[in-house]
């Protein structure tokens, strides 16, 4: 999913990735994304 | 509470008082300085005061069950299955990473949790943020906010679900939707414990892009249909990427991207 976000003057973008089967699949998933490039991805956690 | 777990709920509480002590005089000032009725509490949002507990009270309760005090003020823990009241949200964060909240869990700036004065915990409440429509299920785990007129306070992770991470503060209806189970094991988080987990309702005020990230992703379609628990797949796990001043789009970026997802 990609969404805009509001921002003051901007628009910025956050797109949010599902379907990791466990905690080691995401975090592989958010090291794959940091090494291309996109330095804020980060694993968001169920509970 | 016993005594171990009072103590270190007074000190935790002790220590981010002291931390956010500077934030709310400036938060006040803030607030002094708008001098409209945007923030304004109303007296039916104001957590009653009733005095210390009576002699036998609280008998019986376990842990977070029991009557609690905070600066001079009695707080009193209860089942209340109706529970739906419309106030005010702040939200914390780094400053409590990796800290044990009021019932023990640990706390994960990022996860999807919220402290509340006197509702069980843990549990699940649906909290909807009044200024965007955008509504998510969070899980009750800490006490707290103990700050007059302020109904909840919701970790960084919720706040930003809820799209009001760089106000602050926003105006919610909080409705309890059921208890919730244990963590499996302290401090971690679980997978498919249970089917409240992320966002289950954002009718967005801006248009919301669908798409999968190796397809086109500038192409604007109709708002995303909002998911309801039954649709949630089963792996729970997400990635998210950004905040990002640039849509995904430009032909760099998408490169990247797709380059991320291929391995």
């Amino acid at each position: 999913m990609i969404e805009p976000v509001q921002s003051v003057g901007a628009i910025l973008y956050r797109v949010v990735l599902g379907g990791y089967l466990d905690e080691d699949d995401a975090l592989a998933a958010q090291l794959r994304f940091t090494e291309a490039g996109f330095a804020g991805a980060r694993v968001l956690r169920p509970f | 509470m016993d005594g171990l777990a009072q103590a270190r709920f007074q000190a935790r509480f002790s220590a981010r008082s002291r931390t956010r002590s500077a934030l709310i005089a400036l938060a006040a000032a803030s607030l002094a300085a708008c001098a409209g009725p945007r923030y304004a509490i109303r007296e039916a949002d104001r957590e009653p005061d009733r005095g210390a507990p009576a002699p036998g009270r609280g008998s019986g309760l376990h842990g977070t069950d029991k009557p609690y005090e905070i600066n001079g003020r009695w707080y009193y823990p209860e089942a209340q299955p109706d529970y739906d009241e419309i106030g005010l949200a702040s939200w914390y964060g780094a400053g409590e990473q990796s800290h044990h909240t009021a019932n023990g869990e640990i706390f994960d700036q990022y996860g999807l949790t919220a402290a509340h004065k006197t509702l069980p915990l843990p549990s699940i409440v649906e909290v909807t943020n009044l200024a965007n429509g955008r509504r998510i299920q969070v899980r009750l785990n800490d006490r707290g906010p103990f700050v007059d007129g302020r109904l909840i306070d919701l970790s960084l992770g919720a706040a930003e679900e809820l799209g009001f991470d760089r106000q602050g503060l926003a105006r919610v209806r909080v409705r309890y939707i059921s208890s919730a189970p244990p963590l499996a094991a302290q401090g971690v988080m679980q997978a498919r414990l249970s089917p409240h987990r992320a966002v289950i309702a954002a009718p967005p005020l801006t248009p919301v892009l669908s798409a999968a990230p190796e397809t086109a992703m500038a192409s604007a379609v109709a708002p995303e249909p909002a998911p309801s628990d039954a649709a949630l797949p089963e792996a729970d796990y997400r990635v998210q990427v950004g905040p990002m001043p640039l849509a995904p789009t430009p032909r760099g970026r998408r490169r990247n991207w797709e380059t991320a997802c291929a391995t």
